[in-house]
């Protein structure tokens, strides 16, 4: 890959001096980091602590490599190799010119050889020395510079050749609820500017059949990997997004969720997976383009499907003896007179049935609960339960009562 | 006045008598006042019959009753019941084809119903607004079986019986005035019955009728009608379904045999037996007055005393007097129209 790098040499009094900076070579790495990062700001961009930090670290430990090995310890330089062709991967990546690392390399060598001239000046060290000294520097610092082209140049290609592979880890970036750092990171990567607000969409489509992810155009990241399939775009972009997957997907269905910040992708992506889940099961009704915000109740007291299901074992007993017409129906009378507090003529008009059927039910219900009705608590805690549960009876889940079957054979 | 004239004021002077006989005056006004009566006498053989009859039999469907039933007890099993007893019942009773099941209906209004299964024998099932709702014989739905007057029917819903309704016949406000009526013409009114003994006798006693044949179907009748003629009786049957063997049909239904009614009221019914005997009384009395004013026309124009003018005139007021007396025939008062304040109270 590169040419082995020339073994440091020096004389006596060179690894004298030299010795005299092993204390204090993490003090000069970084006085060295902070002026190549006022010299040449470019380098730095703009909040990239993540480089920051490798350029500082891949300083200290090639500083730390030339004294050990100038004192004739033993040494490996692979590790370091590796660091400053990270570097120059990274700059790449970040779109940015190989004269911007050269111009680091050389305010670095130039702070170093100020020290070295400071410490050989204090030390009355000899000029022979001195030169020994520089020499060695100059080549070191030109094999670093050269792993430094290689990881550029393998950043450089990257960047041309895998545009859709950055938008992929982009994108479970994004989802994953990564920090900042790598977003950004990935975002210049794959060219696409991350904005403020983002909507995410879950695409359910038919089995067998995925949406490539060039398939939306440059706005928006999808992966075909996942199932639902899922799209993240800017909220401006979002209206445009949902018409080419309607127009080049007829069968899929898109649960589109709400604007939120970018921190809050993964949590819009739970929101849009679950609402295709309850199209699945017949609480949302199924359309083409499921807008998440009208189903934001359904969404969140489906969220804990555990608790939800314990819940129902405690709280809707009186039901569980019912049959399953009767249990569905009077839930459903119950569910409404507990959301509306309507006379029984307006509830029936509600459910579309006689108004004697609905004190019939009522009748009933109270047969079922006694008091229980008149407890502020339990009436809170049986709204919601029954506002989850009851579409889900509606859609034909049975599970709930026969769960309560089997724990009545079983105790 | 020569012969010839004396021949033709003769002639013109016996009218009368050829009018009263020729000219159908009592028909005419008795099948008008029939009509207004609701009753058809279009039948010249039902006329003819009619003033003979001496036995009605009177089918329980439409002559003594409504020809409907209604319900008289309503008995939740809880007294929170009763209004969806009402509800629930009545709904499903929409979808009956039977009399039980039309009277049940009027107890509400029509729900949405679905899933409409008849059992024969057993009763009928439905779903009212989704609960699923069963009507028929306690035995049937598993309930106490219930006795007394009437038929009772077992309410379910959501396989929990609510309680028992009990139906009966729908009697004629009036009905016992016509059975009056008819005893009074001297025709003896007989119950003829599809429903139970017990049932009849009570709707028997109710109207005042003393002889009744329960448990009766309608292709049993004729044998009915049979053994009344044997006994030398003329039988008039008034019912829905004609009755080949009967001397004199009376049907609500149109037909060209015997006296069509617009129902079957009792009190109908004994009005047109009325108006065919007092039809022939007139016919009687008009045909008499003819002939004794055509006879007195020909001896006045034979003794000269009635020039051809005055013959004409005494010919022309002669009739006049023939159709006058023809018209005399007066039916029995018709029945009263039957009105909402009529019906005794029920209990819905």
């Amino acid at each position: 890959m590169t040419e082995t790098p020339t073994r440091v040499s020096l004389p006596g009094s060179a690894q004298w001096m030299i010795s005299s900076l092993e204390g204090q070579v993490r003090e000069v790495a970084e006085r060295v980091t902070l002026q190549v990062r006022t010299t040449v700001p470019e380098l730095d961009g703009t909040g990239d602590g993540r480089l920051r930090h490798l350029v500082f670290t891949a300083i200290h430990n090639a500083m730390r490599l030339f004294v050990d090995e100038a004192l004739g310890r033993e040494v490996s330089y692979v590790a370091v190799e590796d660091m400053f062709r990270k570097v120059g991967y990274r700059v790449a990546i970040r779109g940015r010119d190989q004269d911007l690392i050269d111009q680091g390399m050389n305010v670095a060598v130039a702070e170093l050889s100020n020290e070295l001239r400071v410490r050989a000046a204090e030390n009355e060290l000899s000029a022979g020395a001195l030169n020994a000294i520089n020499e060695a520097v100059t080549s070191f610092v030109h094999h670093l510079t050269a792993q430094i082209g290689v990881g550029w140049r393998a950043g450089a290609e990257a960047r041309n050749t895998d545009s859709g592979l950055a938008r992929s880890r982009l994108l479970a970036a994004l989802l994953s609820g990564a920090d900042d750092d790598e977003i950004e990171t990935q975002a210049a990567i794959a060219g696409w500017e991350v904005p403020d607000g983002l909507t995410v969409i879950a695409v359910d489509l038919p089995e067998g059949r995925t949406m490539p992810g060039d398939a939306l155009g440059d706005e928006a990241l999808t992966r075909p990997s996942r199932t639902p399939q899922p799209v993240v775009c800017g909220v401006d972009d979002a209206d445009e997004v949902v018409a080419r997957i309607r127009a080049g997907f007829p069968q899929a269905r898109a649960a589109v969720c709400w604007p939120v910040p970018r921190s809050d992708v993964p949590a819009a992506w739970t929101w849009a997976t679950r609402a295709q889940e309850l199209v699945r099961a017949k609480v949302i009704p199924a359309r083409p383009v499921i807008d998440c915000v009208r189903f934001r109740t359904e969404i969140w007291l489906h969220a804990e499907p555990v608790l939800r299901r314990q819940l129902a074992q405690e709280l809707l007993q009186p039901l569980f003896n019912e049959t399953e017409n009767s249990r569905e129906i009077l839930s459903e009378t119950l569910l409404v007179w507990l959301e509306t507090r309507d006379s029984a003529p307006a509830i029936a008009a509600r459910l579309g049935v006689h108004p004697q059927t609905v004190r019939y039910r009522w009748k009933r219900i109270n047969e079922l609960f006694g008091d229980a009705l008149h407890d502020p608590d339990f009436v809170i805690q049986l709204t919601l339960l029954l506002k989850a549960s009851v579409p889900l009876w509606i859609a034909g889940d049975q599970s709930d009562f026969e769960r309560f079957r089997e724990q009545e054979e079983a105790g | 006045m020569n012969a010839a004239l004396l021949v033709a004021c003769v002639l013109v002077a016996a009218l009368p008598g050829v009018f009263a006989y020729a000219a159908p005056v009592t028909l005419w006004v008795v099948r008008a006042r029939a009509r207004a009566a609701g009753v058809f006498l279009d039948d010249r053989r039902a006329l003819a019959v009619g003033p003979r009859v001496d036995t009605v039999l009177l089918d329980r469907w439409g002559t003594v009753t409504t020809g409907q039933l209604r319900v008289v007890a309503i008995d939740p099993v809880e007294p929170d019941h009763e209004r969806n007893l009402r509800w629930f019942a009545g709904a499903l009773g929409h979808a009956s084809d039977d009399p039980v099941g039309r009277a049940i209906a009027r107890l509400s209004s029509r729900g949405k119903l679905s899933q409409v299964q008849r059992h024969h024998g057993g009763g009928i099932s439905g779903s009212v607004d989704r609960h699923p709702v069963r009507l028929g014989s306690p035995e049937w739905l598993g309930m106490q079986p219930r006795n007394g007057v009437g038929v009772t029917v077992g309410v379910q819903v959501d396989a929990r019986p609510i309680g028992y309704i009990t139906v009966a016949d729908d009697v004629r406000p009036h009905a016992a005035e016509g059975v009056e009526r008819l005893r009074a013409d001297q025709v003896e009114p007989v119950l003829v019955s599809d429903d139970t003994e017990g049932n009849t006798r009570q709707l028997a006693a109710t109207c005042g009728i003393e002889q009744w044949y329960a448990a009766t179907p309608a292709d049993q009748r004729e044998q009915l009608v049979d053994e009344h003629r044997r006994r030398g009786r003329v039988v008039a049957v008034a019912s829905p379904t004609p009755v080949p063997h009967a001397d004199l049909t009376l049907s609500d239904a149109a037909s060209t045999q015997g006296i069509r009614l617009v129902d079957l009221d009792v009190g109908r019914v004994a009005t047109a037996l009325a108006l065919t005997r007092s039809a022939a009384r007139a016919t009687v009395r008009s045909r008499r007055t003819g002939v004794v004013l055509g006879l007195a026309g020909v001896g006045l124009a034979a003794a000269s005393v009635l020039s051809l003018p005055l013959a004409i005139g005494y010919a022309v007021v002669a009739c006049g007097i023939v159709a006058v007396v023809a018209s005399l025939a007066t039916p029995s008062p018709p029945p009263r129209p039957v009105t909402r304040s009529d019906r005794a109270p029920s209990a819905t």
